[in-house]
């Protein structure tokens, strides 16, 4: 009897250590996997598995870990068997009792076949409300008989496993929470600059622009004026003139940039608003001898957006694209639907994906940065993409940009809503 | 040939003087400059030009509510407007009501042959 009672004490005792070092996993699957693995191994339990109710469906059970008739802990949640099926559990699940040991019962292997007979305790794994799985004992490797306190311990560390589970599972959502948290801060935080920089832009844009006229109608007057062969003057008169349509470029940017005008959407299909995107630069791609291949879905849904601002989209993602390309490069543009992964919706997506040297690691994570851009020599502003990603936004829309392989080509995806998805 | 009259309305002294001094070396234009709102109506009225480049935010009086005015005077409201503005936009044109809505626009920095462009497609 002492014994007995050491043995249990001593079993309580481990099972408190195994309690702390369950707590410290790091995820709902690295617990599960620990509790078979550290349960057999402390606990000395001969076969053990834990399964959880189908939330979907609960008349079934979903398998998390076991050991099979070799001794292998091993992942089984490509098991699914009914409640029903297993007199045990069925019992437990009618009365909501915690736990039920039996003798010489028929022990299966995950297939349902008969591979031994012997003791099998079956302990309820609640989540302080109701059952949400079941933890399984049994002795087919070693034989040794169950005593009713091997029951109890069973139903001690399922029950201590459930605790720790319900726990592992808030955690987990309470991470998810945190990140999502994470990045709507993130964009309130840009959302909020972009509306100090827009109320800036409209002031800037005055200002400037006017000096710029002045600027502009004085060199003109003086080009007329200035009777003279001199090379330099005449160089210096149209580096200026350059100068200020630049400037004026930029202003411009800016605007298009801060301005939050309304979209005029009408049903597009997206493939049109491609191919008239590509006419309006085909003296560009002409001029670059750059291949183009397009992949255009047979049928695609119809998107609700603004035609001319989407276009503006489509031709700054090309030109960024051919910016970059010499003559052996290709342009190819991809169009297809498809589900969308993260919410229940069809979605329409355009890739242009380029063969050319890829985007420059260091640039990646600031591409949509204003004023950050690889093209300044060439007049480039850095407010393209920024543009961009507003319209996409204000289509509900996404943009990813990305390098194909490192060195080996940049890949653009526009993600629109489909027509009727909103 | 008789020369034009071109009337120029902008608060900004120094634009209005450039473009008067590239339009006038031309030889084929007269031009007036107006840097007030209120000061343009009486010279539209007096002048009766032939074309009007209209600035449109100007502090005294700003440029669609010069347009109304000319618009509800009989003396003026057949004389061209062509707008100038630094800020072209939908929300520019909004602003200021539906009166000016279909009112051509050219955006500064101009040339002096886009002004001009802009004169003979315009001009009366």
């Amino acid at each position: 009897m002492n014994v007995k009672k050491d043995v249990f004490e001593e079993k309580l005792k481990i099972l408190h250590e195994l309690g702390n070092e369950l707590s410290l996993t790091k995820s709902v699957k690295d617990l599960c996997r620990s509790a078979v693995e550290l349960g057999r191994k402390r606990l000395g339990f001969d076969r053990l598995s834990t399964w959880f109710v189908d939330a979907g469906n609960p008349k079934y059970i979903i398998g998390s870990f076991g050991v099979n008739e070799k001794g292998n802990v091993r992942e089984e949640t490509a098991e699914r068997v009914t409640i029903d099926g297993d007199p045990a559990m069925k019992q437990i699940h009618a009365k909501q009792a915690h736990s039920l040991m039996r003798e010489g019962v028929p022990l299966r292997d995950n297939s349902g076949n008969i591979v031994g007979h012997g003791s099998h305790i079956i302990a309820a794994i609640w989540n302080g409300k109701e059952i949400v799985g079941y933890l399984s004992t049994d002795n087919l490797l070693r034989h040794k008989p169950f005593t009713e306190q091997d029951r109890e311990i069973t139903e001690l560390f399922a029950s201590t496993f459930g605790h720790l589970y319900s726990l592992k599972i808030a955690e987990e959502a309470l991470q998810v929470a945190y990140g999502q948290l994470k990045d709507i801060q993130g964009q309130l935080i840009q959302a909020a600059k972009m509306e100090v920089v827009g109320g800036l832009a409209t002031g800037v844009a005055h200002e400037v622009k006017n000096p710029l006229a002045i600027i502009l109608q004085g060199l003109e007057y003086l080009s007329k004026k200035i009777k003279t062969g001199d090379e330099d003057i005449l160089l210096t008169l149209q580096r200026m003139r350059g100068a200020v349509k630049k400037a004026k470029g930029v202003v411009n940017g800016l605007l298009d940039f801060s301005t939050f005008s309304e979209l005029n959407l009408t049903p597009q299909n997206l493939n049109s608003v491609m191919e008239s995107s590509l006419f309006l630069i085909k003296h560009q791609i002409d001029k670059r001898g750059i291949r183009i291949t397009k992949d255009f879905a047979d049928r695609l849904p119809p998107v609700m957006a603004d035609k001319n601002k989407v276009e503006q989209v489509f031709i700054n993602v090309l030109l960024n694209a051919l910016d970059q390309l010499s003559e052996d490069d290709k342009l190819i543009i991809r169009t297809y639907a498809k589900d969308s992964l993260d919410e229940d919706r069809k979605s329409v997506i355009v890739e242009v994906e380029d063969t050319g040297p890829g985007i420059p690691t260091d640039i990646l994570s600031k591409l949509f940065d204003p004023f950050v851009t690889t093209r300044r020599a060439s007049g480039g502003t850095g407010l393209g993409l920024s543009i961009v990603r507003n319209i996409m936004n204000m289509h509900n829309g996404k943009i990813d940009i990305g390098n194909v392989k490192e060195g080996h080509g940049a890949k653009v995806t526009l993600e629109f809503i489909a027509q009727g998805q909103t | 040939m008789a020369k034009r009259k071109i009337l120029i309305v902008d608060d900004e002294k120094d634009f209005t003087d450039m473009i008067k001094l590239n339009l006038e070396l031309t030889g084929k234009y007269d031009v007036k400059v107006e840097n007030k709102g209120r000061d343009a109506l009486a010279a539209a009225r007096q002048l009766r030009p032939d074309l009007i480049f209209l600035d449109i935010i100007m502090p005294d009086m700003d440029g669609g509510a010069v347009l109304f005015n000319l618009r509800n005077d009989r003396e003026t409201r057949d004389i061209p407007v062509v707008f100038l503005t630094a800020i072209v936009g939908k929300s520019d044109r909004g602003d200021l009501g539906n009166a000016i809505s279909d009112r051509p626009f050219l955006a500064k920095p101009v040339t002096a042959s886009e002004l001009m462009e802009c004169i003979v497609n315009n001009i009366r």
